[in-house]
């Protein structure tokens, strides 16, 4: 049974805290509102359907949602490796994990080149024996929004599994359920919640990667050039143009984070 | 108690280049990135007073700094039309041509993909990185192709001349279009093709002090236009304007 | 034997030496302070934590031994778990949990359904674990740990997350189920009353050894260890109870002040309670009757005294007493026990 809102008596915020917590806002707020007011609505329809934006769009939200895939794909097994076997060197393995985070988006792209470029320690091999060339190309702006992305998957998964602390598993254990089974019946069910956030925060991050996306994978319409990389291009050109493409941006990202709302953080809304 | 931070901030940026003749910054297209640094050692040993701050970009970007506020004082563009963004804007005071350049193509050591011309440009298998059109490089770049008739489907359309060279000497790319003064200055890092001129394109250097520039600003602009600052210039593969 | 093991481990800086055994349709009560070790060793049994040296063999089949490298996971040892806070998965319904055990293992999920009959938790069926109270939520962890079919129930503290209230009649409750359980029981508590009215037998657990062990009366009423004695302190008799009178099923009889309790019960006496003379006593109590002593012992310091029965039974006394009675075992003595200090507890 629950309680009607209003019959609930909420807690006192100490009186520090109010004021901060407006100001934060205010800084989050501003440059949104300075981003929707500067903006030629006027002239909205035909940029935003003017041929670069919609290349752009296109291959935003197919590239961010492949990364996703991807994160998702390679980051569970790992944030499962590290939340539940103990081997030498896991501090290191898990600080690795953390790179793509601290460090600057365009150096990131560069470390990508280092291994992945034509010249790379991995990359020279696809290049010489299959012709791949991984720069250039939609699956290199796939694999550099991958690669910021995917610790924000994999912390959030970790920190599930964490706290899950294998008791549930211990309980399936004991009532004849084998690993797998476990791993999909027991598991995966409980930490669907975080799941879906790390998800989402990864593919929200792989939606606005930049630095990594234009050193490593190049700039071109229709290819390599994603929504950020646009607006970048057409603030030299056209400010509208730029305003227009980062309204586009903000509307596909701000739809999906609220249609999860409370998901995000594993409440109910 | 918000207010410290707040005021603290405003205060710091007060006191950067701008009020303070001893410090110059300025902006100039990244093709000038060697040259300029040079001349700019040259300038601070002359007059230990001064310190010089560079920042280098693609010429388009600089202006569209100096129209928002940045705190520049001398501007030096690529072409005449990125530095007119800043005349219509009334940010810079007459600005005046001070070098050409002319394209010349940057292939990695070995030239892999063995280009001898523009026309090679456009084989299906070769991976070729030009500047952005809105950057002069970019705009002359078209400009020669156009000339020569290739019809050429870059693999990137990088920012600034400079990052079109990084591919090149990485061996990322196969070729790129950069101008004849990066080949010179990137020496033995890449190997450069030229382009004979009934197929290229040129592109004039403009330079001029921001509206925010002093006395040391115009100092630094009459050293570039001098004799001394010319000869650099020619050293680094410029042409004369 | 349901039950024959050995566990040798560590756990913290605990080292961890125990010989368990448990019969077919026994309950043996794995009884100690926090810290002995208890859980670990139930664990151990398990599969859920690994043993250094020693076996582990449930209904004949060793699943545990060291010295062979073998160690069958828990998954295949067919026991039944009742973890300390039930740890029902919290995204299935009690049917589906009740249900789980069979589903993992192939097997026809139908016979959960009688589990949740037996259990009286059948209207429950389509419930969320956190919709439901304490005593529900065990007898969910059970049904769901005999759902399965074990040959070896495990229980870790079953009854420490209920309030004192809930407890009383889960424990009865208990007690009938752990009855008609075919296999035996293992049953790991820090609560004397637990282990009292639904053991068997009683293994005592300190400092990761076992310092007592053996049947439930004997256990109680000669407690081997200060820890033992001081966590006791009652002595514990089977019967029937009507009309105040608990008939003792080992012979003779008890008045009680509880008239409310009917049928089969369990009465504690605290030796404490039971006051010894030379001469018939006079005065209010109850239950009044002349025996001999069997037992004197010194335990910190107060003297227990061993009572010949029907019942039988432990006073305890203060050290001056016995030598102003001149108390020693085979003297005849009078012992005298309010019937207010009969506590009745059904069964």
């Amino acid at each position: 049974m629950t309680t009607p809102r209003a019959q609930v008596r909420q807690a006192p915020i100490p009186r520090i805290l109010l004021p901060l917590a407006v100001l934060a806002f205010a800084f989050l707020a501003l440059p949104l509102l300075g981003l929707l007011l500067t903006a030629p609505w006027g002239q909205m329809t035909s940029l935003l359907t003017s041929p670069t934006a919609l290349e752009a769009l296109r291959l935003s939200i197919a590239t961010s949602l492949a990364a996703a895939a991807i994160t998702v794909l390679l980051g569970v097994p790992l944030a499962w490796v590290l939340a539940r076997r103990d081997f030498p060197g896991r501090t290191l393995v898990r600080g690795l994990v953390l790179i793509p985070l601290v460090l600057p988006p365009v150096v990131g792209g560069v470390t990508l080149l280092t291994a992945f470029g034509r010249r790379g320690l991995v990359g020279q091999y696809l290049y010489d024996w299959f012709g791949i060339q991984l720069p250039f190309s939609t699956a290199g702006v796939i694999m550099a929004e991958a690669f910021v992305a995917l610790p924000f998957l994999v912390i959030t998964v970790e920190g599930a599994l964490r706290s899950l602390d294998g008791i549930y598993e211990d309980a399936a254990r004991t009532l004849g359920a084998r690993p797998t089974r476990i791993l999909l019946r027991v598991t995966a069910p409980l930490i669907a919640p975080s799941l879906i956030a790390g998800t989402v925060l990864a593919w929200a991050r792989a939606l606005g990667e930049f630095g990594a996306t234009l050193t490593f994978a190049g700039n071109f319409p229709g290819v390599t050039q994603t929504l950020p990389l646009a607006v970048y291009s057409a603030l030299e050109v056209s400010r509208d143009e730029a305003i227009a493409l980062s309204v586009i941006l903000l509307a596909v990202s701000f739809t999906v984070l609220v249609a999860l709302r409370g998901r995000l953080l594993g409440g109910r809304g | 108690m918000v207010l410290v931070p707040v005021a603290a901030m405003m205060v710091v940026s007060g006191c950067s280049a701008g009020t303070d003749e001893q410090v110059v910054t300025i902006a100039a297209a990244s093709s000038l990135t060697d040259a300029f640094t040079e001349l700019g050692a040259q300038f601070e040993a002359d007059d230990p007073r001064v310190t010089l701050r560079f920042t280098f970009a693609g010429s388009s970007t600089l202006a569209e700094q100096v129209m928002a506020g940045a705190p520049i004082d001398v501007l030096a563009t690529a072409s005449p039309q990125t530095m007119g963004i800043a005349v219509q804007a009334g940010d810079v005071d007459q600005p005046v041509v001070f070098a050409t350049n002319a394209l010349a193509i940057a292939v990695p050591i070995g030239n892999p993909a063995g280009i001898t011309g523009l026309a090679d440009l456009a084989e299906p298998d070769v991976t070729v990185v030009v500047c952005a059109a809105q950057v002069p490089c970019g705009a002359a770049a078209r400009a020669a192709l156009a000339r020569s008739g290739v019809a050429l489907t870059p693999a990137s359309l990088e920012p600034d001349v400079r990052a079109v060279l990084a591919k090149v000497v990485a061996d990322e790319a196969d070729a790129g279009l950069v101008y004849r003064s990066d080949i010179v200055t990137a020496g033995d890092t890449v190997e450069g093709i030229t382009i004979p001129d009934d197929e290229n394109a040129s592109t004039e250097y403009l330079i001029a002090t921001t509206s925010r520039g002093g006395d040391a600003a115009e100092r630094f602009v009459d050293l570039v236009l001098s004799p001394a600052g010319q000869a650099v210039l020619a050293d680094s593969g410029f042409g004369a304007p | 034997m349901s039950l024959d093991a050995r566990v040798v481990t560590r756990i913290g800086n605990v080292e961890v030496d125990v010989v368990i055994a448990c019969a077919p349709g026994e309950t043996v009560a794995l009884l100690g302070p926090n810290g002995a070790g208890k859980s670990t060793v139930l664990r151990s049994i398990a599969g859920l934590h690994s043993i250094t040296a020693g076996h582990v063999s449930i209904a004949g089949d060793v699943v545990d031994d060291p010295s062979r490298d073998l160690h069958v996971p828990p998954e295949r040892r067919r026991i039944g778990m009742v973890f300390q806070d039930y740890v029902l998965f919290p995204h299935m319904t009690v049917r589906q949990n009740v249900e789980f055990g069979p589903r993992s293992t192939g097997r026809d999920p139908a016979p959960a359904g009688r589990w949740l009959d037996a259990l009286g938790i059948a209207e429950l069926a389509d419930r969320r674990p956190r919709e439901l109270s304490g005593g529900q939520a065990q007898r969910v962890a059970l049904a769901r740990a005999l759902a399965t079919d074990p040959r070896l129930l495990l229980l870790d503290e079953p009854l420490a997350a209920l309030d004192a209230a809930t407890r009383i009649e889960v424990r009865g409750r208990l007690h009938r189920h752990l009855a008609e359980f075919a296999h035996g029981t293992v049953l790991v508590t820090h609560d004397p009353l637990d282990a009292l009215v639904l053991a068997d037998r009683i293994v005592v657990l300190e400092d990761g050894h076992v310092t007592q062990d053996g049947p439930t009366a004997e256990v109680a009423a000669q407690p081997r260890t200060d820890y033992l004695a001081a966590l006791l302190g009652v002595t514990l008799i089977r019967g029937t109870a009507r009309a105040g009178i608990v008939t003792c099923n080992t012979g003779g009889s008890l008045v009680t002040s509880g008239t409310a309790v009917e049928g089969p019960v369990v009465v504690l006496v605290r030796p404490q309670a039971i006051s010894l003379h030379l001469e018939h006593p006079e005065g209010s109590a109850r239950n009044v009757w002349d025996t001999t002593v069997t037992t004197v012992d010194l335990h910190g310091d107060q003297v227990r005294v061993g009572l010949a029965g029907p019942p039988s039974l432990v006073a305890a006394v203060t050290p001056a007493a016995i030598a102003d009675l001149g108390i020693a075992p085979g003297v005849r003595i009078w012992a005298s026990l309010k019937a207010t200090d009969v506590a009745v507890h059904p069964a």
